[in-house]
């Protein structure tokens, strides 16, 4: 029903009528998926990685560079190039996988750093420092040409990811990320491999990286280096925390309320990381498992639900 | 001579300069319970992770059901038929006592596609479901279906360990100080339970134990290291009698070390 209500609301979005606030919910839609990503990696496999970015910056050159080389329709550019970020993870898994904790962290915010060096050094490919200009995708019919007319293909696409997270969720795959996380030697002993566990979990983060890559160059029409860095990365970040690490609804609630504060403090953007960052510390010292956590726990704590598992569990012991 | 269901051929465990398992073999018979007893540092554990291919022995061989264990890497176990629980009880704590038994129904749940959604994905998912529900049925734990298992106290976090290792149907089963921790009318129903598991359901069980009454009541064969060497094998009540035994672990009391 929830998810019902976000459709319809989506919907209702263009009749709005301004063109800025499409473009913020193309934005906000991208996010999404971008979120979901890290967090299938970051929240369910519980591997700290943090080359995210670089693939949400190879989907993007990748799908731009593809639609302008052969003006294939998005629908196939869009899983070119989430193929070759998810092949880029596949490949950066096998060295990762090797790795824990703040050494893999280390590496993979390395990897993420040099993707960016070259985004920036290879010009002929990536355009260089100047920054990549699109081509409008092509839709089979026609192009793609402003905020407006992405944004059903935008909503579509985000829609379609969301849901096969949920599915991700209630299969076996999602079952043994979530046991890797929590105790290697009962996943090892119960017959769940944890080394390509882990690879999957990349290769699968890289891919909705990649997706949401694609989704940029719908509504965008212009890259630069810039936008793929340590920044970016953080501002995924706290949307999961923030929202809830590890639960679908959550990373969907922080991605949208960080996704609006920056309008909501219009006039005040010289105090924007000031406030993001109480919001941050405000969020983890009240409400460890983030806002959809703390949603779970007053509805047990009010109704006669049952807990639901280890959402409810609130205290936040875990890292 | 036909080969033994299960048996350690000579194993040899070596840790940097430390021989932790020193030419071991032993062998259990399909449906029987083995105990492997010893002081601490004996051998137990580091012979138990061999079996579950944790470590690999630097020499000498395992052998299931007439194959060799050794070219099959550790999570390829459970699938085997081989199942085992943990000394310091290894759980998935942040998830349910249904999903930690759903996990260690891994090797068992057929492979299918884990995106799209379909009846046959929704038909195995419910079915492992029923199937959990009824183990957690039978060790007492239904109730406690949707507690997180950090939440749950430690005995029954024990059977919970247990539990998620029957999941998968294993044919032999290693325990790994199933006893440790828990109070006398527990000890005295895990007795119980053993027995059934090895006579009712015909697993082979090898179990590392230091509650005597525990071992001395359900096994079968008893086979007793120090210092990483094999000092006696035979029943419960050779092993009492034996003097090198009494000597090394058991002492001269008539209390066994607990």
């Amino acid at each position: 029903m929830l998810a019902g209500a976000f459709v319809v609301a989506s919907a209702a979005i263009p009749m709005l009528g301004s063109i800025y606030i499409v473009f913020m919910a193309n934005m906000i839609l991208m996010y999404v998926v971008l979120a979901i990503g890290l967090d299938i990696l970051l929240g369910r496999a519980g591997q700290f990685a943090f080359a995210h970015t670089a693939f949400f910056g190879i989907g993007i050159y990748a799908t731009s560079l593809v639609n302008i080389a052969t003006g294939l329709p998005f629908y196939l550019t869009i899983p070119i190039g989430a193929c070759i970020a998810g092949l880029v993870g596949a490949l950066i898994a096998l060295p990762a996988t090797r790795l824990k904790h703040l050494y893999l962290g280390l590496a993979t915010f390395a990897f993420a750093e040099v993707a960016q060096w070259v985004f920036n050094n290879w010009e002929e490919v990536t355009g260089g420092a100047n920054g990549l200009r699109f081509q409008p995708s092509q839709t089979g019919f026609g192009e793609i040409t402003n905020d407006l007319e992405a944004y059903p293909f935008v909503l579509a696409i985000a829609v379609f990811m969301v849901w096969i997270t949920r599915n991700l969720e209630l299969s076996k795959l999602g079952r043994s990320m979530e046991a890797i996380k929590e105790s290697e030697h009962a996943a090892t002993a119960s017959g769940i491999s944890v080394n390509r566990t882990k690879a999957i979990a990349f290769t699968i983060s890289a891919v909705y990286a990649g997706v949401a890559g694609g989704m940029f160059t719908l509504f965008q029409s212009y890259v630069h280096p810039d936008v793929l860095g340590f920044d970016t990365l953080v501002l995924v970040l706290s949307m999961i925390v923030i929202g809830g690490i590890g639960t679908l609804p959550g990373v969907i609630v922080g991605v949208v309320l960080l996704g609006l504060l920056p309008e909501v403090m219009r006039g005040l953007e010289s105090y924007q990381e000031f406030i993001y960052g109480i919001i941050l510390i405000g969020v983890l010292m009240f409400m460890p498992r983030g806002i959809w956590g703390r949603v779970l726990s007053l509805r047990d704590s009010m109704g006669s639900r049952k807990p639901e598992g280890k959402i409810t569990a609130s205290q936040g012991e875990e890292s | 001579m036909t080969s033994p269901f299960f048996s350690l051929d000579n194993i040899d465990v070596k840790f940097g300069g430390l021989h932790a398992v020193q030419g071991l073999s032993l062998s259990a018979e399909a449906g029987k319970i083995h105990a492997l007893i010893g002081p601490n540092g004996a051998g137990k554990s580091t012979t138990l992770n061999c079996i579950s291919r944790f470590y690999t022995p630097s020499s000498g061989d395992i052998r299931f059901e007439g194959k060799s264990l050794l070219a099959t890497p550790a999570h390829a176990i459970s699938g085997l038929g081989i199942a085992r629980t943990f000394q310091n009880i290894e759980l998935c704590m942040q998830m349910t006592a249904l999903e930690n038994v759903l996990v260690g129904m891994s090797a068992v749940i057929p492979k299918y596609s884990a995106f799209f959604p379909g009846t046959r994905r929704r038909e195995i998912e419910a079915e492992a479901i029923k199937e959990a529900e009824a183990l957690l049925d039978s060790f007492g734990l239904l109730s406690e279906r949707d507690s997180l298992a950090e939440s749950l106290d430690y005995g029954r976090q024990k059977l919970l360990d247990l539990a998620r290792a029957l999941a998968s149907k294993p044919r032999l089963l290693l325990l790994d100080e199933p006893a440790a921790g828990l109070r006398n009318q527990d000890i005295a129903a895990l007795n119980t339970l053993l027995k059934q598991l090895a006579s009712e359901r015909g697993i082979t069980i090898i179990l590392i134990e230091h509650v005597m009454q525990l071992v001395m009541g359900v096994a079968d064969s008893i086979t007793v290291l120090n210092f990483g060497q094999k000092i006696a094998e035979g029943t419960p009540a050779e092993i009492r009698s034996n003097e090198d035994v009494i000597e090394a672990y058991l002492g001269k009391g008539d209390h066994a070390p607990g």
